[in-house]
């Protein structure tokens, strides 16, 4: 049978692109194309994927070579979509989905953006919840966090959306945040607002960006294991910077 | 500290799915989670708490990648979610909190030491899977 390359090359840029895009490892995206490629006896394979784009060079015969280079401009986290880009790259590895349903499958996982918005909102403020307990918070505690985490999540939604910088929502969310933990303590006169704000920065933090930077510098990725450590600095310095700078007004005011 | 154990499960367990983790790993990571945590906790309460934060995240990255391999699933689906209540997001904060009332001394010192069980956590993850690569190396070849 006649390798349709186009529909490979396809094929390997859309799953690549999808491991990057949702928070995977940049190996796992330069290995799934090696795995891919050597299904189909390609004779060399040269991919090199960083978190801000990816190139490779395919060369079937030997003699014709075949490059795509894509710039990856978004990244978000979305486990969901690597586990099934794994799932349909071993199927396509062992035989049991031809090239057309594979290609199929990827542009199905890559246009699927259905988020259960209402559900996510309730989950991002019931986690900040259970972490503020885990802490040290009581009820009162409990409560804030379960309404501030809720508006955080309602907060950075709306900055992807908008798709803006990320520092720029992480600035946002810890400055909410902390706005809301004080105002709440502040007004009602009880509760202690430090068990509020760690709690809800938890879920914000680059805990993937930092493990993914360990694990790329680590296997000689260095390049992208920068950029990741660069990022989750980056993430990590502006929420620090947005809730400083609430703390911070509500010293000079005297409130705390 | 069984009470923190389940704050921590249900804590992780609707974390996992702000990150859209597959339904199938949701109760996986979170046990995972919980177990890490109560290492980490027991070190801390015995005041060592470097090592806390080192072996609590040795186990996750050890059960992630034995989960990764039974489930057919990337080690980072359970690895990722699992992690998060041991990072210091509570030393990040006392540092900033420290910076804000100037006073830079326990900033300093509460900072360093938010970097340094960061570190201990990198060098478990590190470690682990490490470790992890070669023996998958070895089945391979």
């Amino acid at each position: 049978m006649e390798l349709d390359i186009n529909k490979l090359l396809k094929i390997l840029k859309l799953s690549a692109q999808i491991i990057i895009e949702n928070g995977g490892e940049t190996y796992r995206a330069e290995e799934t194309i090696k795995y891919i490629c050597k299904s189909f006896k390609v004779k060399e394979i040269e991919p090199i994927a960083t978190p801000t784009g990816l190139y490779f060079t395919i060369s079937v015969n030997g003699e014709e070579n075949n490059t795509i280079v894509k710039r990856i401009r978004k990244r978000t986290i979305n486990l969901q979509k690597i586990n099934e880009v794994n799932n349909t790259s071993r199927n396509l590895t062992s035989g049991q989905i031809t090239l057309d349903e594979a290609l199929l499958q990827l542009e199905d996982i890559y246009g699927n953006d259905k988020i259960q918005y209402k559900y996510s909102l309730l989950y991002g403020g019931i986690s900040s919840a259970f972490f503020t307990l885990l802490f040290g918070g009581g009820l009162f505690e409990f409560t804030v966090a379960l309404f501030s985490g809720i508006i955080v999540t309602i907060i950075s939604g709306k900055f992807e959306e908008l798709q803006s910088y990320q520092f720029f929502s992480s600035i946002i969310a810890g400055a909410f945040l902390s706005f809301i933990a004080i105002t709440f303590t502040h007004l009602l006169g009880k509760g202690n607002y430090n068990y509020i704000i760690v709690g809800g920065i938890m879920p914000l933090l680059p805990g993937l960006a930092m493990t993914n930077a360990i694990r790329d510098t680590i296997r000689g990725d260095l390049l992208s294991g920068i950029t990741r450590a660069t990022e989750a600095l980056l993430i990590a310095s502006s929420l620090a910077a947005g809730a400083g700078a609430i703390i911070y007004t509500a010293y000079a005011l005297g409130i705390s | 500290m069984f009470l923190e154990m389940i704050y921590c499960f249900i804590a992780t367990f609707f974390f996992a799915q702000i990150m859209n983790a597959p339904k199938k790993s949701l109760i996986y990571s979170s046990l995972t989670a919980s177990m890490g945590y109560a290492v980490y906790k027991f070190c801390i309460i015995s005041e060592h708490s470097l090592l806390g934060f080192f072996l609590g995240t040795c186990l996750i990255a050890i059960i992630g990648e034995i989960l990764a391999r039974r489930l057919k699933m990337p080690a980072t689906i359970f690895i990722f979610p699992s992690v998060i209540p041991i990072v210091p997001g509570l030393g990040l904060y006392e540092t900033i909190l420290a910076f804000v009332q100037n006073d830079i001394q326990k900033a300093l010192e509460t900072g360093v030491n938010t970097i340094l069980s960061i570190g201990s956590m990198a060098i478990a993850m590190a470690l682990i899977s490490l470790i992890a690569l070669k023996i998958r190396n070895k089945k391979t070849v």
